[in-house]
């Protein structure tokens, strides 16, 4: 029950920035959006030293490698367009749940950890594909900020279909 | 020479013309072609119109993501690195579908002909 219910949560969190006024500006996506490359960037940090699965190890690394990717290209973005990333309740609250997931699965070892770990994946793109979809993308006014929150949502969704993959095999 | 003999040779010489020029030169072997597919936005580019047996396919990835060309029958297992390029020689003509293996809904196809 713990995970629907985390997840719904995250997913009302999101969706506040949305429908609750005001929208949230560039430098608050800009936040949400670096962070959530962050947790997933821990998250695999965390499957790389437990999993011994090779096809789970393949797939951390790939979300290392493509996270790091994205945030340094955030990071080059705000500091070409000088916009400073803001702390806002969306960010710290995907933040806590990411603790609070990471800790359950620190109990969890082999096979039970790597479904876990590939599950959650599965659960946290859907959410974060969702967010950049229906809020954060519209409501990004820099027109590079949203091509490049667009190819997130492109890679994100390759991501989710991978990890989508790789649940079925584990399971 | 007699006339008769001249007009044997004339023929003949008339003959070999008109079989010199039926044949025409004979045709220039077609120098292979490289061929490049780019790579961005998680998408492979349009394949190439016309593809050989002997011509080199080039993929060059434009994305900063790592990407793959992997044959889906094993012909090949290209690693494109962020900004980087790998090329593959075509053997044999038909259809080769190929994906990427860390991004499973990036799909290409290239047609070879002989």
């Amino acid at each position: 029950m713990f995970r629907p219910l985390a997840i719904a949560a995250a997913v009302l969190t999101i969706a506040s920035a949305a429908y609750a006024a005001p929208a949230p500006t560039d430098p608050q996506i800009a936040h949400i959006a670096y962070t959530a490359g962050v947790i997933d960037i821990a998250a695999a940090n965390q499957a790389l030293g437990k999993s011994h699965n090779a096809d789970v190890i393949a797939f951390a690394q790939e979300m290392v490698r493509d996270h790091t990717a994205v945030n340094n290209q955030a990071l080059a973005l705000v500091k070409k367009l000088g916009v400073t990333p803001e702390a806002n309740p969306t960010s710290a609250s995907l933040t806590v749940q990411a603790d609070a997931k990471r800790a359950e699965l620190a109990k969890l070892n082999g096979a039970a950890f790597d479904r876990a770990y590939v599950q959650n994946e599965v659960a946290y793109h859907k959410l974060v594909n969702g967010a950049l979809k229906d809020t954060l993308i519209p409501s990004a006014h820099n027109p590079e900020l949203k091509s490049l929150l667009s190819t997130g949502l492109t890679l994100f969704t390759e991501h989710q279909m991978h990890a989508e993959h790789l649940a079925a095999e584990l399971h | 020479m007699t006339t008769r003999r001249f007009a044997v040779l004339a023929l003949a010489l008339l003959a070999a013309s008109a079989g010199l020029a039926a044949c025409g030169p004979p045709p220039a072997a077609r120098t292979p072609q490289t061929l490049v597919i780019v790579v961005d936005k998680l998408l492979y580019g349009p394949p190439p119109i016309v593809a050989h047996v002997g011509d080199t396919i080039e993929w060059d990835n434009h994305d900063i993501f790592e990407h793959s060309a992997t044959a889906d029958e094993g012909a090949f297992d290209l690693d494109l690195p962020a900004g980087g390029k790998a090329t593959f020689t075509l053997k044999q003509s038909g259809v080769i579908r190929y994906h990427c293996k860390f991004h499973p809904g990036m799909l290409g196809q290239i047609t070879v002909t002989p």
